[in-house]
C-alpha cells in the first residue's frame, strides 16, 4: 500500500486497489488529484474567508491569483513528475475500447480540478462582499448619503435646470456637421449649433430624439418639431456603476431627489442627519481615497458644491469603497463567461499537451512544440512580407496547416515505421482540431468584415448573433475532439507508437 | 505422486532446499490452483524467513511436512496438457541495415518455438542487440519477413502486447517496486486477488521479497535485473527477448535466472519462447535448445546445424604446463595449440576430445580446468579458428 503520510487509510485503500483493477485510472492519479486539491481548496477557503473580512478595502486579488497559480502550477508539475509515471499505453497493456476517452477525461478532470483552485481567492472575495453587504442595502446607502447631503447642504446645491431648445430634422446627412479630424461616431449625435441665433437651439435628428425622450429629466414639446430638454444638476455624489443591477432598489436619478427632497424644502434634523453621515462613512470609507483630489481643491477657492460638498462628507473615500464593494460583490455576475473560458481553455490546452505527452515520445514531444513555435514565426513572417490582410491571413495559414497535419497524422495508417514528422504532424494535429470550427468561423466573420467595408456597409453585424456563432463553434470544436479521440487519434497514436523504428 | 513431485522431494532429501522451494512453486503454479499456490507462497517465505534467520541449522520437520503436502495436492490436480513445441516466431531472411550505413545486419534465418531457448552470441558489436530488437518489433527490416504464429493480422501494438524485451540497460523504475508489479500484471488483465496472489507469488519465485518495498535506487543492478524479469514475467508475454541478462548477476544468480526462466517457459502457466543474447557462453549453451553465433552482422554458426559437421575437435584448458611438452604429447603437426594468455586450447581432427583429455591425463600434465568446446560458440572467440 502507498506510502505517501498524508494520504488517508481510505484513500490508500482506494488507491490500492485501483492499482490492481482499473490500472488506466490509477495511473493518471486522478483521485490523488482530486484529494489534494480538495485539501488545498478548504484550506484556502478558509484562509481567504478571514483575511478578505473587509469588503470594503481595495482588492489585491490579483496577487491572490498569481500566487494561487504559482501553487497550482506547482502541483501540476509534481503530478507530471512523480504521479504520471506508470502508463499502460507506453508498456503495451491490454488495449480497451474507450481507453484513449478514459485516459482524457481523466486528464481533464485532474487539471480541472488544479485550475479550479487558482479561482477560489475570487469565489471567497465575492462570497464575503455578498454576506458583508446585501443587494439593495448598498443601493439604499447611496440614496440616502446623496439625499442626506443634498439636506444638509441644501443652500450650496444649485437648483435650476439647465435648459436645451431642439429642432428635430429627420434627415442625419442634411443637417451633420463634421469635422475630419472629429472623433465622433458618424450616427451618434449630430451636432449644428447655430451660434448666431436667437433663441439658441441646436438640430437634433430623430435617433437622438429617441434616446433624449428617455434620458431626459424633463422636457416640453413646443410642436412636432420642437423640443425643450431640462436637465436637472448632479445631486448624485455617490454613485457606483452597476449598483442596483442586481437589486430591487433602484439608485435615485438627480431629478428623483430634487422632485423628493428639494422641490419642496423642510428644515433637516441636522444632528440626526450628520450622525447618520458618519456611520455611512465608517461603513463605507476606504482607509485612503483612489483619488488623491484633496489637496487640489484645497486651495481652489471656487471649488464646485459637488466639490465642496464630497470634500466635507468624506465621500470620495466611501465613493472607493462603495466601488470596491460593488465590484466584489457582482464580479462573478459580470465576467463569469469570462472566467469559464479561462477554466475550460487552460483546463483544455494542459490536457491536450499531457494526453500527448503520455502518447508520444519525449523527442517528439518538444519537436513539436518547436514546430509550432517555428510555424508561428514562419506565419507571422509571410504576412509581414506580403503586407495583406492581417486576420485572413493567418486564419488562412492555419486551416493550410491543419489539413498539412491531418494528412500527414491519417498516413500512419499506410506505414510500418515510425517516423519522428508523422508523429509531429499527429500531435499537431490533435491539438488543434478543437480549434477549427473556430478558425473557420473567425475566418468567415473576417471575409465578410472585409467585404462590407469594402462597400462601406457597416450596418449589419449583430453582436449577439456573432458570440453565438463563435459560442457554437467553440462547442463543436469541443464535441469534434472528443469524438475523434478514441476511433481516429488514440487508433493513430497506437499505430504510430508502436510501430517499430527506422 | 508424479515425476515432478518425486523430483521435488529427491531434491529436499538431498539438501536442494533452494531447488525444491522453486521447483515447488512452479509445479502449484502450474496446478493453477489459487489455495495451493498461497500455500505454497506460505511455505516459501518461512524457508526464506528461516534461511535468513538460522543460517546452516537444518530445517524443522514442519517444513518438511508441509512440502509433502502441497507436492501431494498438487500431484492430485490434474494439470491439462501444456501448449509446447508450437511455433511462435519465425524469421526468413531478416536483413536491417542503419541509415548512417556503419553497419549491417545480413539475412538471418530463425525459429522459436515454446518452451524453447535460443542463445544469441557474439563479439560486441557485432549484431546482438539489432538482430534481438528486429525480432522484438522496435527495428523496422529493410528485408525478410518475421511471421508471429500465434497471432492473426497482428498489428505492431498486438505484437509487442505478445512479446516482451528486457534491454541489456533497463529503464528506471519509478516509486515502489511492488506497485510496479501489481501494474504489470493488472495491464495484462491480472485483476483483484489474482493480482496479489500472482505478485506475491511471482516474489516468493525469484526470491524478491524482502526488496519490493524499496524503490529503484535502493537495489543493485543484479535485484533492477531480477525485477525486471519479474514484471516481464507478470504480463505473460509468449515469447521473452533478454539482451545481457546476465551481465549485471553474480555467478551463482546466473544460473538461477536461467534456470528458473526455462523452468517457467516450459511451465504450464504461461509456456513461452526465450531468446537470449549473452556473453556468457557456457551458461547460455548450457541452457539453449539452439545457439546462433553473429559476426561482423553475419549468423556464422547455428548449433542446430553443427552436429556432425564439425571437422576438428577442440579442447580448452588451463595448465601450468609449457607449450612444448603438450606439442611433444600429441607429436608436432598432429595438433593445433592455441594460447590466448589464460588458457589454451588444442584443436584435432585425428584425436577425439575424450582422447585429448585423457592423454594429457595420462600424461601427468596438471590441468586447473578443461572443457570440450568442440560445440561451443567459444571456438569462435578464438583467433584464427575454424569449424
Amino acid at each position: 500500500m502507498s506510502k505517501r503520510p498524508l494520504v488517508p487509510a481510505f484513500l490508500k485503500k482506494w488507491d490500492d486497489k485501483l492499482l490492481r483493477n482499473k490500472p488506466g485510472t490509477w495511473s493518471s492519479r486522478t483521485h490523488l488529484v482530486l484529494y489534494f486539491a480538495l485539501v488545498f481548496a478548504l484550506l484556502l477557503f478558509a484562509f481567504c474567508f478571514f483575511v478578505f473580512f473587509d469588503a470594503k478595502q481595495y482588492s489585491h486579488i490579483n496577487s491572490w491569483n498569481v500566487f494561487v497559480c504559482l501553487i497550482a502550477f506547482v502541483g501540476f508539475v509534481f503530478w507530471l513528475i512523480y504521479l504520471l509515471r506508470f502508463n499502460v499505453f507506453k508498456r503495451y497493456g491490454n488495449w480497451y475500447a474507450m481507453d484513449g476517452l478514459k485516459d482524457f477525461i481523466l486528464y481533464f478532470i485532474s487539471i480541472g480540478a488544479m485550475v479550479a483552485v487558482c479561482f477560489i481567492p475570487m469565489a471567497v472575495e465575492t462570497l464575503r462582499a455578498n454576506q458583508q453587504f446585501g443587494n439593495g442595502e448598498i443601493v439604499k446607502d447611496i440614496n440616502e448619503l446623496n439625499v442626506n447631503a443634498c439636506k444638509l447642504e441644501y443652500h450650496l446645491v444649485p437648483l435650476n435646470w439647465k435648459a436645451d431648445t431642439c429642432r428635430i430634422v429627420d434627415n442625419v446627412n442634411s443637417s451633420t456637421v463634421v469635422e475630419s479630424d472629429e472623433d465622433v461616431v458618424v450616427d451618434s449625435v449630430v451636432v449644428e449649433t447655430i451660434q448666431n441665433a436667437a433663441p439658441r437651439f441646436r438640430i437634433m435628428d430623430t435617433a437622438e430624439l429617441h434616446s433624449k425622450l428617455i434620458t431626459a429629466d424633463s422636457l416640453l414639446k413646443i410642436n412636432d418639431s420642437m423640443y425643450v430638454f431640462y436637465e436637472c444638476p448632479d445631486y448624485r455624489f455617490v454613485s457606483s456603476y452597476h449598483a442596483d443591477e442586481y437589486s430591487s432598489e433602484k439608485l435615485l436619478s438627480s431629478a428623483d431627489i430634487y422632485n423628493r427632497f428639494l422641490k419642496i424644502p423642510q428644515k433637516p434634523d441636522r444632528p440626526a442627519l450628520l450622525k447618520r453621515m458618519l456611520e455611512l462613512k465608517t461603513k463605507y470609507a476606504v482607509k485612503s481615497p483612489y483619488y488623491e483630489g484633496e489637496e487640489y481643491y484645497d486651495k481652489i477657492e471656487n471649488a464646485s458644491y459637488d466639490t465642496k460638498i464630497k470634500k466635507k462628507y468624506d465621500l470620495y473615500r466611501i465613493s472607493n469603497g462603495i466601488d470596491n464593494v460593488v465590484q466584489k460583490k457582482y464580479a462573478w455576475k459580470m465576467a463569469w463567461p469570462v472566467y469559464l473560458r479561462v477554466f475550460y481553455y487552460t483546463a483544455l490546452l494542459l490536457t491536450m499537451l499531457v494526453f500527448i505527452f503520455r502518447h508520444s515520445t519525449v523527442k517528439t514531444f518538444f519537436l513539436s512544440i518547436l514546430t509550432g513555435i517555428l510555424l508561428t514565426i514562419i506565419s507571422a513572417l509571410m504576412v509581414v512580407i506580403f503586407d495583406g490582410d492581417e486576420e485572413i491571413y493567418i486564419l488562412s495559414f492555419l486551416i493550410l496547416y491543419y489539413f498539412v497535419f491531418a494528412i500527414m497524422a491519417l498516413s500512419i495508417f499506410k506505414t510500418n515505421i515510425r517516423k519522428a514528422s508523422q508523429g509531429i504532424a499527429l500531435n499537431l494535429f490533435l491539438y488543434m482540431t478543437p480549434f477549427v470550427p473556430l478558425i473557420f468561423t473567425a475566418l468567415n466573420k473576417a471575409m465578410q468584415y472585409r467585404n462590407t467595408y469594402a462597400i462601406n456597409d457597416y450596418g449589419h453585424t449583430d453582436p449577439d448573433t456573432n458570440d453565438l456563432y463563435f459560442l457554437i463553434a467553440e462547442m463543436v470544436g469541443s464535441v469534434m475532439l472528443l469524438v475523434l479521440i478514441q476511433p481516429v487519434f488514440k487508433r493513430l497514436y497506437r499505430k504510430w507508437y508502436s510501430s517499430p523504428e527506422e | 505422486m508424479n515425476k515432478s513431485a518425486d523430483e521435488i522431494l529427491s531434491f529436499i532429501k538431498h539438501g536442494d532446499y533452494s531447488l525444491a522451494v522453486r521447483r515447488t512453486l512452479d509445479l502449484c503454479l502450474d496446478s493453477n490452483h489459487d489455495a495451493l499456490i498461497e500455500k505454497a507462497i506460505a511455505w516459501s517465505r518461512a524457508y526464506h524467513q528461516h534461511e535468513h534467520a538460522e543460517s546452516g541449522k537444518f530445517l524443522p520437520d514442519q517444513f518438511l511436512n508441509t512440502a509433502e503436502s502441497i507436492l501431494q495436492q498438487a500431484s492430485s490436480i490434474n494439470v491439462g496438457g501444456h501448449d509446447h513445441h508450437r511455433h511462435l516466431i519465425s524469421a526468413e531472411l531478416i536483413s536491417k541495415e542503419y541509415s548512417n550505413g556503419h553497419f549491417s545486419l545480413k539475412p538471418v534465418n530463425l525459429m522459436v518455438k515454446t518452451g524453447q531457448v535460443l542463445g544469441v552470441v557474439g563479439e560486441n558489436g557485432n549484431g546482438k542487440t539489432t538482430l534481438l530488437r528486429c525480432l522484438a518489433g522496435q527495428l523496422g527490416l529493410n528485408a525478410g519477413v518475421i511471421n508471429y504464429h500465434l497471432l492473426q493480422n497482428p498489428d505492431a501494438y498486438a505484437i509487442k502486447n505478445h512479446i516482451a524485451f528486457i534491454p541489456q540497460r533497463i529503464p528506471k523504475w519509478y516509486g515502489m517496486l511492488k506497485d510496479n508489479l501489481h501494474f504489470s500484471a493488472a495491464i495484462a488483465g491480472i485483476n483483484g486477488s489474482k493480482n496479489n496472489l500472482m505478485v506475491n507469488f511471482m516474489l516468493e519465485r525469484l526470491n524478491l521479497g524482502s526488496y519490493a518495498h524499496l524503490t529503484w535506487n535502493q537495489i543493485s543492478s543484479g535485484y533492477r535485473t531480477r525485477f525486471e524479469i519479474a514484471r516481464i514475467l507478470l504480463q505473460k508475454p509468449r515469447l521473452l527477448i533478454l539482451d545481457e541478462p546476465l551481465a549485471n548477476l553474480d555467478i551463482n544468480a546466473q544460473q538461477t535466472i536461467l534456470t528458473d526462466l526455462i523452468f517457467m517457459a516450459r511451465g504450464g502457466h504461461n509456456p513461452m519462447g526465450i531468446i537470449l543474447s549473452s556473453q556468457q557462453l557456457h551458461e547460455v549453451e548450457k541452457v539453449a535448445d539452439e545457439v546462433i553465433f553473429i559476426k561482423q552482422g553475419h549468423c556464422i554458426y547455428n548449433s542446430n546445424n553443427a552436429e556432425g559437421k564439425m571437422t576438428s575437435n577442440a579442447v580448452e584448458f588451463e595448465t601450468p604446463a609449457d607449450r612444448q611438452s603438450i606439442i611433444n604429447l600429441f607429436g608436432e603437426g598432429n595438433v593445433e595449440l592455441q594460447f590466448n594468455g589464460g588458457f589454451y586450447t588444442i584443436i584435432s581432427a585425428q584425436h577425439s576430445s575424450q582422447e585429448i583429455i585423457g592423454k594429457m591425463i595420462d600424461a601427468k600434465i596438471p590441468m586447473t580446468y578443461f572443457r570440450d568446446i568442440t560445440y561451443s560458440t567459444k571456438r569462435f572467440f578464438n583467433n584464427n579458428n575454424h569449424i
